[in-house]
């Protein structure tokens, strides 16, 4: 064989291959969604629950159908069904519990999802006033949230973010309204809000 | 072209060790794309080592004898076929052959479990890699099947991958040949099923791995690797079987088995294999015998390495060991480090592996699995002790004493007796527990059967007491089975009112793993059958006649009449067509061979004349000839019973199919989690 088609060859080889190796981390994994193991933990645990689950159910299965065939007596039939039977329901509860600290999970991933939509929807100008809080639990609103979306509480201007959180000075002399410090004008009455003293002021 | 083989199989064992590198970054440290990076290795080096195996595959086929290889496994003359065979017919060839295999059920498990397990894959990954890896090391380190003949300027010949300084390629004009022992067509597939069995033990092996190391050790793994362990156990099987037809049919001495090391190194890890896919039962049901599954899977694959080992390394010396060779330090220091690895993992990991349940009576389904389960570690004891003992002798007394075929037999053969015994009474009994009424109930008719069977014998002439105990456990054994169908159609039948034919089906579809498993035994049992026959009711004689000449061995005489010689492609096959009469009737011809290859004329090959039948088979062979055919000598053996056997081993896989088959489960979703109604206007 010619030893430059040899080189060539070797070099082909080696590039393809090495690229397709690669090709995960040169795209950050985007397009390897199975290859995602952070997220998966969950699921194992699940996995583990239901082949628990199963366990307890086949176990049960067969109990009946060795008693059907004779194989058990009904005596060992009344004693061992009991205890699979109890063994089934802890595995249900234990996979109960679970779908329920799951739920609680995907809740708060879910509002919290909302909640940046909304922020995202609600443009640049109430975007910069994300910080107001509410009192009672503590999880952010947004500046037209009448109530708290946690724990319902209601959100007034009392309820509101502590004043040292947002300083007197960022505010709109007129009607009170927060101001991000390149406001020139009041999102909520629409005064012209100079831009020294926003600048001296903040 | 050949060359690039070599560069293909060198990057290969780079990307290895970067794929097992970036695995196991990317699980410590939550990575994905390094884990699909690894993963994506697994498949780049599958493919690589493939275009090597390839490029083995061409230079073979067109003779490309200025590669070492090919000069000294192949002719021209050689058939196309043992062309294609000739590739796991030497030592270098063999291991680039295993690695391919290796590579083929890497990729396949990595594309199987694609959406499984996501936390274990890395493991799984580095695993399979580090496997890959090491037998690439051999081929780069020790046995390079891609060195080429040169000349040196000192002309002497020297092989090597790259031209020597002043040195000339070497191409002769014509290759040594292949083995002739391997010119037969059970040899174009035997070597490939012990190697799918041997390399298959890999994936299992790396799930227990994965588990021990993430910590995951319920029964998610087990279930997710039982078709995994099944798969190479029946590839094992089938590899062993096929030896045994191979040995029967080609080295004629009218047996299937001698014992031999090579021959062990395969029983030992199938033995293991079978106590491990009996013994993940009873952790699925029990969560029961954790630590000693992973024991078992890793004495499986340890197993796989060792038996390598041992015939490859010049070790122990067997009728198909390879050329004393410098993988053998290789292959010990990559057992003694995984296993010592292994081992700490386990002991890491005890407090995990703790039992969930206990043993409820020693009279259960659980105690007899767990006897099964030492029985079969004790045969592969005393298997291994066998095996290995030349050498210990030598090391101790430095004298090579070899244990034979009777050794084997006197130890193993009661230990298979009390391991069929136990194969009927594992099933009659009842998880838990089984009280008195139950035995009474279940072992019946199964015990009455196995003792009438023996005054029937007796009527019928038999007079051979290890006979008697083998047929009357076999008949026990079927007879447990025949009744667990029965009460099961019967069962079903009442419950669904379905006609015999559909309750049967239903029974074995719905149930597969059990009615698989019985299929499954009951194919052992003719196995058995056919051991028995052979060992217990062999009849042999032998004669040197001249033509018109009989010799007469149990009911069969069989008359010399010619020696005839025609020229095969590579080799002269002298056959004699012998005249077969049973009671003084003419029953047909039989045709014993004898084939001399050109390049091997030392070594003639037996081709048996065999006429198989249900009851006995008749097997003749050519031993030798003097004046051209003037006399001839023959070895005749009755063999009673030896075809099944190998139905036997059909039937086996008969029942590993329904075993392993996919059964649909209830549709019923896992609701995995809920969705909160909120969520759809989002």
């Amino acid at each position: 064989m010619d030893p430059i088609l040899f080189i060539l060859l070797s070099i082909v080889l080696i590039g393809v291959a090495s690229y397709l190796a690669a090709l995960p981390i040169l795209r950050q994994a985007r397009q390897f969604p199975d290859g995602n193991i952070t997220v998966s933990s969950e699921q194992e645990r699940l996995d583990e629950l239901v082949s628990q689950r199963e366990s307890a159910f086949q176990a049960l299965r067969e109990l009946n159908f060795d008693h059907r065939v004779g194989k058990v007596t009904d005596d060992d039939f009344t004693a061992f069904e009991m205890g699979l039977k109890q063994a089934a329901a802890d595995a249900l509860r234990a996979l109960d519990e679970w779908e329920s600290e799951a739920d609680d999970e995907l809740d708060r991933a879910l509002e919290q999802a909302v909640s940046t939509r909304r922020q995202a929807l609600a443009g640049p100008q109430s975007a910069g006033r994300s910080d107001r809080v509410c009192a009672a639990c503590g999880r952010p609103a947004l500046a037209e949230d009448r109530f708290c979306g946690g724990c319902g509480a209601a959100l007034d201007a009392a309820l509101d973010a502590p004043p040292s959180a947002v300083p007197l000075a960022s505010r709109c002399p007129q009607c009170g309204q927060e101001l991000a410090a390149d406001d020139r004008f009041c999102a909520g009455c629409g005064q012209s809000i100079p831009v020294s003293a926003v600048a001296e002021k903040s | 072209m050949t060359d690039l083989g070599y560069i293909a199989i060198l990057l290969a064992f780079l990307l290895c060790i970067y794929g097992i590198a970036v695995s196991v970054l990317g699980a410590t440290r939550g990575r994905s794309e390094l884990v699909a990076s690894g993963r994506n290795t697994v498949y780049v080096v599958g493919g690589l080592v493939t275009i090597a195996a390839a490029l083995m595959w061409r230079a073979l086929l067109t003779n490309e004898f200025n590669n070492e290889f090919v000069a000294t496994h192949s002719e021209r003359a050689l058939p196309t076929i043992y062309k294609i065979s000739a590739l796991w017919g030497g030592q270098a060839g063999s291991l680039l052959f295993w690695t391919f295999l290796a590579c083929i059920m890497a990729a396949s498990a990595t594309w199987f479990f694609r959406r499984e397990q996501a936390s274990l894959k890395p493991w799984v990954n580095a695993v399979l890699l580090l496997y890959i890896g090491f037998f690439i090391s051999l081929l780069l380190f020790a046995e390079n099947p891609f060195n080429r003949l040169w000349i040196t300027g000192a002309g002497e010949i020297a092989a090597g991958v790259f031209q020597p300084a002043g040195a000339t390629a070497l191409v002769p004009a014509d290759g040594q040949g292949l083995n002739p022992q391997l010119q037969n067509y059970w040899m174009m597939i035997h070597p490939v099923a012990l190697y799918l069995g041997f390399v298959g033990m890999t994936v299992p092996f790396a799930f227990a791995v994965a588990a021990l190391i993430t910590g995951q050790l319920g029964n998610t793994w087990i279930k997710l690797i039982r078709r995994w362990a099944l798969a190479p156990w029946a590839f094992l099987t089938i590899g062993i079987l096929l030896g045994s037809q191979w040995a029967y049919l080609e080295l004629g001495w009218g047996g299937y088995w001698a014992w031999d090391p090579v021959e062990n190194a395969s029983f030992l890890p199938w033995l293991t294999a079978t106590a491990f896919v009996h013994s993940i039962m009873i952790q699925e049901r029990r969560g029961m015998l954790k630590v000693w599954n992973m024991v078992l899977i890793a004495l499986t694959w340890e197993l796989t390495l060792i038996g390598t080992f041992l015939t490859r390394s010049g070790v122990v010396q067997s009728v198909h060991s390879f050329a004393l060779s410098a993988v053998g330090p290789m292959f010990a220091a990559f057992i003694i480090v995984t296993s010592l690895a292994f081992l700490g993992l386990m002991v890491w990991r005890l407090p995990k592996l703790k039992s969930e349940n206990t043993l409820d009576a020693v009279m259960s389904r659980e105690t007899s699995f767990l006897t099964q389960n030492v029985i079969f570690l004790l045969i592969m004891a005393a298997t291994f002790l066998g095996t290995i003992f030349p050498s210990i002798s030598e090391l101790v007394m430095g004298d090579k004493i070899s244990l034979n075929a009777p050794y084997f037999m006197r130890v193993n053969g009661p230990i298979f007796v009390a391991l069929l015994i136990l194969m009927g009474i594992a099933p009659l009994l009842a998880w838990r527990r089984s009280g008195p009424e139950t035995l009474r109930r279940n072992f019946l008719l199964p015990v009455i059967a196995g003792l009438l069977s023996i005054p029937l014998m007796f009527a019928l002439g038999n007079r051979n007491f290890a006979g008697f105990v083998g047929i009357a456990t076999l008949i026990f054994v079927f007879a447990g089975i025949v009744q667990e169908y029965v009460r099961g159609v019967r069962a079903r039948m009442t419950a669904t009112h379905e006609p015999l034919p559909a309750a049967l089906f239903n029974l074995v579809r719905r149930n597969g793993r059990r009615y698989g498993g019985y299929i499954v035994h009951i194919g052992v049992l003719l196995i058995a059958l056919g051991i028995i026959g052979n060992e217990f009711y062999q009849l042999e004689g032998e004669a040197n006649l001249r033509a018109g000449e009989s010799i007469t061995v149990g009911d069969y005489t069989l008359t010399y009449t010619r020696l005839d010689a025609v020229d095969g492609p590579n080799f002269t096959e002298f056959t004699s067509p012998m005249q077969l009469s049973r009671g003084g009737r003419d029953v047909g011809v039989i045709t014993p061979k004898k084939h001399i290859y050109f390049k091997n004329q030392e070594q003639p090959m037996s081709e048996v004349g065999l006429r198989p039948g249900l009851l006995e088979d008749v097997y003749v062979v050519l031993a030798g000839w003097e004046g051209g055919g003037q006399t001839a000598s023959f070895k005749v053996f009755i063999n009673p019973l030896m075809s099944w056997m190998w139905v036997g081993g059909i039937v086996m896989m008969l029942g590993v199919l329904v075993s392993a088959w996919p059964r649909r489960t209830a549709v019923t979703a896992d609701a995995t989690r809920r969705v909160p109604g909120g969520a759809q206007h989002v």
